[in-house]
């Protein structure tokens, strides 16, 4: 955990996990970029929207018998609507994501797409077009392109791992494959892919969670 | 951000009136309550799409209202009518409520001739109903008519996605597909009665119940396997219980006679020769035959113990009749005669048969022949068959109910079971 004091407002600003690289500073809304030399600020982020989530930054879970918490939060908006994707980090320092989407939960770890330096995915970025229905190969898993969406961030609050300003702009691209579903997110010619399943509020056995008036 | 969640509340661009966001955050298009104008709020801008849109109606679930279904806590936040079927007659409607809670996501409660179905969507790798084996029940466009409060995609006007149900009473699997994305929602069964007393709504309001649903559970279908099985193992035990008693029974010939009796020459009663029986409380069964021909004869008869003296009695009657009427020949009745004593104990007895016939009281009497043959220990069918009767019309019953429920249900589909599509060609071509 590393502490700072926020460049702008003097606020302190907590960096729970060491793969934390961003924050937006609680009290003056500050984005904050942690480097090697120290911590930077620039800009204001715009407060996200109010809703209906249940889920806070603070609120801690189990996973798979693996206790994790939320650090952070994106909100992504696409053409027909918009969702959050909650930064979590467990007990065992693995960073992942908690989607919250159209009322479900699904909980998403990135599988690293190099091994021994050698490309794991049949595609290169930079080129690429993807279209509903073609196939992907991901070292001996084959994946079907089920959906294709343009994303926006269109805010973010807490600590995330990678710079999320409002109006980055990315490809989202949902994969579905004969075990398990996958989900690749092109940003500037680079991927990452994510690989989870849908998870029941029951089973997250949540705590710390957000009050709701009337809930 | 620490404050509490709450429903959000805008205001509607055209009328000025409160719009609330009940599924803030969720929620793509919205239907203003007052001048139902659709608004977009995908962002944080609110979007006048289309004003006046929607003209006002009363529902009967208001949006806001709560209500607890399978254990968790729902709240109405938005509403569609739907419909199939483009000809008046062909036209199927229904309601259907988005219900939120915003733990558990949103539930669909359709309701269609009075009954009602609640649906979640089921999205890859989630289970099905363990051993529900689902039938296409349904294949078609499917429209929606008008649409009030919240939902969390993109509602346009005149909406149309083709729609494939498939049953499992009281489950159905329904697969909408549009242009852009193919969704899975499962339904399951809800009485009429649970979704009045859940809601609060009064009962003698709700929309009467007509036909039978697709997803409706037979009402038999659950009393039905356990009725047949155990009747099955019923009449199974009995036949072995039956077919063992009539292997091992002795049925042993103990005395066999026949006599003529006369009136005018002879002594009326007739007295056989002592003869024993051997097994203890074992049944004994008399055949008596007696030749007739157009006349009647019946046998008083006593089984005497010749120590004890104890008696046992029956009559046996028979009668034949035989003719030629109308180019067709005729006969009835019967010239024999079968009947036992039960449990009759071992020891020496005797039968007195005390007969009487129709031809001693012609004007001129004849005689009369009888054929005796008496068994011990005989197997006796009568339980049995007694048992059978007794034990098949209940299930019987159920059978066919079960089977006239599904007709109906099927009556509506046209994936009809090709049996029940047999037995509705033949009623519709006695109909012609």
């Amino acid at each position: 955990m590393r502490v700072f004091n926020c460049p702008s407002c003097g606020a302190p600003v907590t960096f729970h996990a060491s793969v934390s690289v961003y924050a937006v500073c609680a009290h003056c809304q500050s984005m904050i970029l942690c480097r090697d030399v120290g911590i930077e600020a620039f800009g204001k982020m715009a407060t996200l929207p109010p809703d209906m989530s249940p889920l806070r930054i603070g609120a801690q879970g189990v996973l798979d018998g693996v206790g994790f918490a939320l650090l952070g939060r994106l909100r992504i908006g696409w053409r027909d609507g918009a969702w959050n994707e909650w930064f979590m980090v467990t007990e065992h320092a693995r960073k992942g994501w908690l989607a919250e989407a159209q009322g479900f939960f699904a909980a998403c770890f990135e599988v690293p797409l190099e091994h021994d330096g050698q490309n794991l995915i049949d595609r290169d970025f930079a080129t690429w077009k993807p279209k509903a229905g073609e196939r992907v190969q991901v070292g001996d898993q084959t994946y079907e392109v089920a959906d294709i969406k343009q994303t926006t961030c269109l805010g973010s609050e807490g600590e995330l791992p990678f710079l999320a300003n409002r109006g980055r702009q990315a490809v989202s691209i949902d994969l579905e494959g004969t075990a398990r579903f996958a989900s690749l997110e092109v940003y500037q010619k680079t991927g990452r892919l994510y690989q989870g399943r849908y998870v029941g509020w029951d089973e997250l056995k949540l705590s710390n969670i957000r009050p709701l008036e009337g809930w | 951000m620490d404050t509490p969640g709450k429903p959000c509340v805008l205001k509607c661009p055209n009328c000025g009136g409160a719009v609330t966001l009940r599924a803030a955050g969720l929620s793509v298009s919205v239907v203003c309550q007052q001048c139902g104008s659709l608004l977009d709020v995908a962002r944080e801008d609110i979007k006048l799409l289309e004003k006046a849109w929607q003209s006002k109606r009363t529902l009967l679930i208001p949006l806001g209202s709560r209500a607890t279904l399978e254990g968790n806590l729902w709240e109405v936040v938005g509403y569609q009518a739907r419909s199939s079927g483009s000809s008046k007659e062909a036209r199927y409607a229904w309601d259907e409520y988005l219900l939120y809670n915003p733990r558990y996501g949103f539930r669909f409660l359709a309701q269609a001739e009075g009954h009602w179905t609640l649906y979640r969507v089921i999205k890859r790798g989630m289970p099905l109903p363990r051993g529900a084996r689902f039938e296409r029940f349904f294949d078609g466009q499917v429209r929606v008519d008008y649409v009030l409060g919240e939902f969390y995609w993109r509602v346009k006007k005149g909406d149309t996605v083709h729609v494939t149900d498939s049953i499992a009473p009281p489950y159905v699997l329904s697969v909408e597909r549009d242009a852009d994305e193919i969704n899975t929602a499962l339904g399951i069964y809800i009485p009429a009665t649970e979704i009045a007393a859940a809601f609060q709504l009064d009962p003698n309001a709700m929309p009467k119940s007509r036909g039978v649903a697709a997803n409706q559970p037979s009402p038999f279908s659950q009393r039905m396997p356990d009725v047949l099985r155990i009747a099955m193992w019923a009449v199974l035990v009995a036949t072995l219980i039956q077919f063992g008693q009539a292997f091992f029974a002795a049925n042993q010939l103990v005395y066999v006679e026949t006599f003529d009796v006369d009136p005018e020459t002879t002594e009326r009663t007739h007295v056989s020769p002592p003869f024993t029986l051997h097994k203890g409380l074992a049944n004994v069964c008399l055949e008596s035959t007696a030749v007739l021909r157009n006349d009647w004869a019946e046998l008083g008869v006593t089984l005497v113990n010749e120590t004890t003296q104890e008696q046992r009695n029956l009559l046996q009657s028979m009668e034949f009749y035989e003719g030629y009427d109308g180019g067709e020949r005729w006969h009835e009745g019967n010239n024999a005669a079968s009947n036992c004593f039960s449990s009759v104990p071992a020891g020496q007895y005797r039968l007195v048969l005390d007969p009487d016939a129709g031809v001693f009281h012609k004007s001129q009497p004849g005689r009369q022949t009888f054929s005796e043959r008496l068994y011990s220990d005989a197997p006796i069918w009568s339980n049995w068959l007694v048992l059978m009767l007794a034990l098949l019309p209940y299930p019987l019953f159920l059978w066919l109910r079960h089977h006239s429920f599904e007709y109906t249900r099927w009556s509506e589909s046209d994936y009809m079971p090709k049996v029940y599509a047999g037995i509705k060609n033949s009623l519709n071509g006695e109909d012609e």
